[in-house]
């Protein structure tokens, strides 16, 4: 009896605080009990409706297609009904003074974001395990096998995380109620697109037996790009939650930069065995695409970043000669942001290819259209370098108390607007010129086929150089400035010494 | 435990919230804190909760910088904010449980130690009931519970009387004192300037980010004291005594209140027992003499301005 209420004690103690209050608010709310007795009702009658279906006799698919139907009740509550609750929950109970009070407990952000999604995710699990008795009687009906069922109902649990991992992060954004309804409105599209993807996979794996196929290369070969694409956004939606919900002082970007990098290295290992494997690069050509792709979306974030990473963060900068240089990189601050993201960048498009020359594999196919697309995304990536600086420096010098840091994003996006329209038209109304010439500034002008591809290539290139100079100076003052306390010049004290 | 709040700046771009800001606060002492809407009263909450960042200053609690070691902070300071958060479907108790659990304390303490602050704050034989049913006064009294918790000893309140009737407000200045009786310091903010002055032993005066005036009761309505005002009531003839007073030597100016006659005067006690000692001398029955305390209230019309930035 004593061991029973020390495990107890130890259990009781170990839970995650969020989880133990959502779960009470729960089952003391009306929706889900709502939601749970109007489902059970839906699954009792699609049975009932199998089972009296005269045709139903001779129907060797009616397991299968019961299946289906009771799935896509799993995954309206599941992929729908309860992130779309738990994100509402959340952002109505995160006004800042709410959040505000857990922050001046023991309890960080990651564990309110680890608890919103696992209490979350046990809501769903109890609809689960509402409806699978359910699912598993269709097994009698024929036409479906046990594998199969527990397989898809798994494997349906990762668009049930997306979902409420999606739901959460709009949650977690530090927005207005009436922005943040217009945000949420815009995220039911993913949300749709996840659950209608879940029921097509489920309708797609039914008929081509996944259960026989489980243990087969062929499968697994097929769905690890997916899954891990999904695990990406999994992983980068969580901590870009935690970092929406840390307070202001915190190291934010920390979180964020370890994840996307490590992410990179397991992303990048992943597919060069993947090519090494199958003696096609093509996987690795897609990946060298895809993650130039989405690092170009860092520049603006850190472009979008405080300038000084603050004295907290300050004061944990580690002393030693690598430490301090690592930190740089990744603790929160602009420059630092930049410098990574560039770095990141330039070992996308440099790495596997070394590694590949290594490995003597030289001479694999990238893929049959590698490299137009890396033209395109290399010049993307270097309008968005040259607009990011052009941006962050125009902010700085004209309107560094009016526009917060934290929109030069926007600011970016105007420039990066105006510079790919305005041309053309001031080339037109001015000189009578139609000539591509004008639309140099238009960031997206080197993604396009045609003549054009090379010298916005080289334009870009000169853009992002000369604005990257431009910024040397200051990035060497971060650098400078970038010291653990009491071991820099900097007196954190003294107002006028901080950048601004 | 001592907090120690030394030149606190805080800069909202050009805006200064808070310029250089320093005061302490010591054990079982209540300090009032006084400053109209926009003066830096919660910005300083904030940052001493640590929930903001100070640009520069610092605060240190026993000698230990608040900016350095926040999680320390956190277990020694509670923070009452002016309104409980909206939290739908939860007990008060499950709310404790929650905030004590948020505070890392474990199954043995909890139970016992919610049940002694819901004896505490008189939420005993309510705990069952919603927090979405509570009147602010109850909101109030839980808020200061879940503040409670883990025991701090320094509890910052932010306009913690807003809003409240007489009855809950009374109750509330009695918790604010056994309080302070059990040794925890208390920063108390209100706009309710004349509780605070029942209460408080010392205050601190903010506005546009500047501390105006601190230190004890005694010590902030000093100079408001320097020139001297004494009520009078006699028992016939206020009117007549209002107009001869000011044939009265050191007398500068006499009025008529009500029953009362006003008289301010230039001088020190001396001039006082003098001033007595003649309205007598011209045979008006004095009923009461007694000086007209300078308050807080007083003292904040004076020092303030009611500018915002």
């Amino acid at each position: 009896m004593r061991i029973l209420h020390a495990a107890y004690e130890w259990i009781d103690d170990a839970l995650n605080p969020i989880v133990v209050k959502e779960l009470r608010q729960a089952v003391q709310g009306k929706f889900i009990t709502g939601i749970l007795i109007l489902f059970l009702f839906f699954q009792i009658g699609t049975l009932a409706f199998s089972l009296i279906d005269k045709a139903a006799t001779n129907n060797f698919d009616l397991g299968r297609e019961t299946f289906v139907v009771l799935m896509t009740f799993v995954l309206l509550a599941g992929t729908l009904a309860v992130p779309v609750y738990s994100g509402y929950r959340f952002a109505t109970e995160r006004s800042d003074l709410d959040s505000d009070l857990l922050f001046i407990t023991t309890i960080t952000p990651r564990a309110i974001v680890r608890g919103k999604f696992l209490a979350a995710f046990a809501l769903v699990m109890l609809f689960y395990c509402a409806s699978l008795p359910y699912m598993t009687i269709t097994y009698f009906f024929r036409g479906i096998d046990l594998l199969s069922i527990f397989v898809l109902v798994v494997l349906s649990l990762v668009g049930v995380g997306l979902n409420i991992a999606i739901c959460l992060f709009i949650a977690c954004l530090p927005l207005n109620f009436a922005l943040r309804i217009v945000v949420g409105l815009g995220a039911l599209m993913p949300l749709f697109w996840v659950f209608g993807l879940s029921v097509a996979m489920t309708s797609e794996f039914l008929r081509m037996g996944i259960g026989a196929r489980l243990l087969t290369w062929g499968l697994w070969e097929d769905m690890t790009p997916v899954l891990l694409f999904l695990v990406f956004c999994l992983g980068m939606l969580y901590v870009l939650s935690v970092a929406a919900i840390s307070p202001p002082a915190t190291n934010r970007a920390y979180g964020i930069r370890r994840f996307v990098t490590g992410f990179w290295a397991l992303s990048l290992g992943i597919m060069l065995v993947y090519s090494v494997k199958a003696a096609n690069a093509r996987p690795l050509g897609a990946w060298i695409i895809i993650a130039t792709g989405l690092l170009c979306m860092a520049i603006l974030g850190a472009v979008s970043e405080r300038t000084w990473c603050g004295r907290r963060v300050a004061r944990t900068i580690p002393t030693n000669f690598l430490g301090r240089r690592l930190a740089f990189l990744f603790y929160s601050g602009s420059a630092g942001g930049l410098a990574w993201a560039i770095g990141l960048i330039v070992m996308t498009q440099v790495l596997p290819v070394v590694l590949l020359d290594a490995w003597g594999l030289g001479g694999l196919d990238l893929g049959y259209s590698f490299e137009r697309e890396r033209e395109g995304i290399v010049a993307l990536t270097l309008y968005v370098i040259g607009y990011s600086l052009l941006g962050a420096w125009i902010r700085r010098t004209f309107f560094p108390d009016r526009i917060p840091v934290a929109f030069t994003w926007f600011l970016v996006a105007l420039v990066a607007g105006l510079g790919g329209a305005l041309p053309p038209i001031i080339g037109f109304i001015l000189f009578g010129s139609d000539e591509e010439g004008w639309l140099l500034g238009n960031p997206f002008l080197g993604m396009q086929n045609g003549s054009w591809r090379e010298t916005s290539l080289l334009f870009a290139a000169g853009f992002a150089g000369l604005m990257l100079l431009v910024h040397l100076p200051w990035m060497k003052a971060q650098w400078d400035r970038f010291q653990p306390v009491g071991e820099g010049a900097i007196d954190l004290d003294d107002v006028s010494a901080l950048p601004s | 435990m001592k907090l120690e709040v030394r030149h606190l700046r805080r800069l909202y771009g050009e805006t200064k919230a808070l310029d250089d800001v320093s005061f302490t606060i010591g054990s079982g002492e209540i300090v009032g804190f006084v400053g109209p809407n926009g003066a830096g009263k919660t910005t300083t909450m904030r940052i001493l909760s640590t929930l903001d960042e100070p640009t520069s200053g610092d605060a240190l609690l026993e000698g230990v910088s608040l900016l350095e070691h926040p999680e320390r902070a956190r277990a020694v300071i509670g923070y009452v904010p002016d309104s409980l958060p909206v939290h739908r479907d939860i007990t008060i108790h499950e709310y404790l449980d929650f905030f004590a659990r948020a505070y890392g304390i474990g199954l043995r303490r909890r139970e016992s130690l919610i049940q002694s602050l819901e004896e505490f704050t008189n939420l005993m034989g309510i705990r069952e009931k919603m927090l979405g049913e509570l009147s602010k006064g109850m909101k109030q009294r839980v808020s200061l519970a879940r503040a409670l918790i883990h025991d701090p000893q320094i509890l910052l309140m932010d306009e913690p009387a807003a809003g409240l009737d007489p009855r809950a407000r009374i109750e509330l200045r009695e918790l604010v004192r056994v309080l302070a009786g059990r040794g925890k310091g208390i920063l108390i903010s209100s706009h309710i300037l004349t509780e605070l002055a029942e209460i408080c032993d010392s205050a601190l005066i903010i506005e546009q980010g500047r501390l105006l005036r601190s230190g004890t009761l005694e010590e902030i309505t000093a100079p408001e004291r320097m020139g001297r005002a004494m009520l009078v009531r006699v028992m016939a003839d206020h009117a007549r005594l209002a107009e001869e007073a000011l044939l009265l030597p050191n007398v500068r100016e006499a009025r008529l209140i009500g029953t009362d006659v006003e008289i301010d005067l230039d001088g020190d006690d001396q001039a006082c027992a003098a001033l007595l000692a003649a309205i007598i001398g011209k045979g008006f029955a004095v009923v009461e003499f007694r000086p007209r305390l300078s308050n807080l209230e007083a003292v904040f019309m004076n020092v303030t301005k009611g500018d915002v930035q």
